[in-house]
């Protein structure tokens, strides 16, 4: 994500130039009171495919899967009980935003994100992963718990899931906590070789979901049918699965891994790279 | 062939930002135009004189010449921010001097 900033001469010339975000920092792990829908909410009575383009759903309560083909689909202080596939279905769709919504269901995940999306301040639960990132976007200040509420024998739950062909991804400030698989998977298993590039997973808390079997990493980089590049973790307050808290399955995979000021989450020490 | 090159540099004023804090974007800099100016002048035709060994004198007129001049010309401008854009949707507000622009963090 970045800025797009045009800048004008006194000719009259302009020049785009892209300049990175700002560090926002969370001043504080993310829980069920700073995310996900507050106050008054009525049910929502439109339709469950939205295909029309910057359309605001604002203050709903939902009780389905709802899909989204539309550009630039806004979701702000909204509640889902969806029970099937996804919250919200955002295949291929672009400039999806999620903000400041609750979803709780079961299925494959909460949201799958489509391409440029923003998902922040959401309380994701119930599904088997959080968010399926489809490409580009942010995932900032999300509570993404209690996921795959099921049998321990079906799990492989993850709080946050890319399967190959994402480029551009910023994970900042989440609370991720889950259980069996990963907090946060990367692995090329979509399509014949899609790489996975450009993911900066920044001052999130990642841990076990207690009362659950651990996971078994909380970071996996896999490049499995193609390649990871630049991916950066940084700053982020980790409780290692039972093997750690990155699994890689080569060395280029481990070598596409900047690993900086990573901690203990509880001890607060410093985890050199795995 | 007139060009203007930016040679521009944006910077937070802090290196992060604590949620609901006002961050602010500065931009420094210029740009320059630059433009080949290509003048021609006459010289100006010359009196040539001509004095024999007896005295005799004689004025030949050469005549005027083209010159031409060609110029490199370089000037700096002044620039400022005309929109910004963030792809999470955060707005920001370009400050009256188009030099700085806020957003809340």
């Amino acid at each position: 994500m970045s800025l797009q900033v045009t800048v004008r001469a006194s000719n009259g010339a302009t020049k785009l130039y892209t300049v990175p975000d700002p560090v926002v920092l969370a001043t504080a792990e993310p829980n069920a009171t700073t995310t996900g829908a507050k106050g008054t909410l009525t049910t929502y009575t439109g339709s469950y495919t939205i295909s029309g383009s910057n359309v605001l759903i604002k203050d709903k309560i939902l009780n389905k899967s709802i899909r989204v083909t539309g550009l630039n689909v806004t979701f702000e202080n909204c509640r889902w009980t969806a029970s099937s596939g996804w919250g919200i279905d955002a295949d291929g769709a672009s400039g999806l935003k999620v903000r400041n919504c609750t979803i709780v269901g079961s299925g494959n995940s909460c949201i799958l994100t489509g391409i440029n999306f923003l998902i922040e301040y959401c309380d994701l639960s119930g599904y088997d992963n959080g968010v399926m990132v489809q490409d580009s976007g942010t995932i900032q200040f999300c509570y993404i718990h209690d996921l795959h509420p099921g049998s321990v024998g079906e799990a492989h739950v993850d709080g946050l899931q890319m399967g190959g062909g994402q480029n551009g991804v910023l994970i900042k400030g989440n609370s991720i906590r889950s259980w069996d698989t990963s907090c946060i998977i990367m692995k090329c298993d979509w399509g014949s070789g899609a790489p996975i590039r450009n993911v900066t997973i920044d001052g999130n808390w990642l841990r076990n979901q207690p009362g659950r079997s651990s996971i078994a990493a909380t970071i996996y980089a896999y490049s499995n049918q193609a390649s990871l590049s630049n991916i950066v973790v940084t700053n982020n307050k980790i409780e290692p699965g039972y093997t750690g808290s990155l699994a890689y399955d080569t060395t280029a995979a481990r070598n596409a891994v900047t690993w900086t000021n990573n901690t203990h989450v509880t001890t607060g020490a410093v985890i050199p790279k795995p | 062939m007139a060009t203007t090159t930016f040679n521009v540099s944006f910077s937070y004023d802090k290196a992060a930002y604590d949620k609901g804090e006002t961050m602010t974007i500065t931009m420094s800099g210029d740009a320059t135009f630059t433009d080949t100016v290509v003048t021609q002048e006459m010289s100006g035709s010359l009196d040539q004189t001509f004095v024999a060994q007896n005295g005799e004198v004689q004025h030949l007129m050469a005549p005027s010449v083209t010159i031409v001049k060609t110029e490199n010309v370089s000037q700096s401008l002044p620039v400022v921010y005309q929109n910004i854009v963030a792809a999470d949707g955060r707005v920001w507000t370009i400050k009256p001097d188009g030099k700085s622009a806020t957003a809340v963090a």
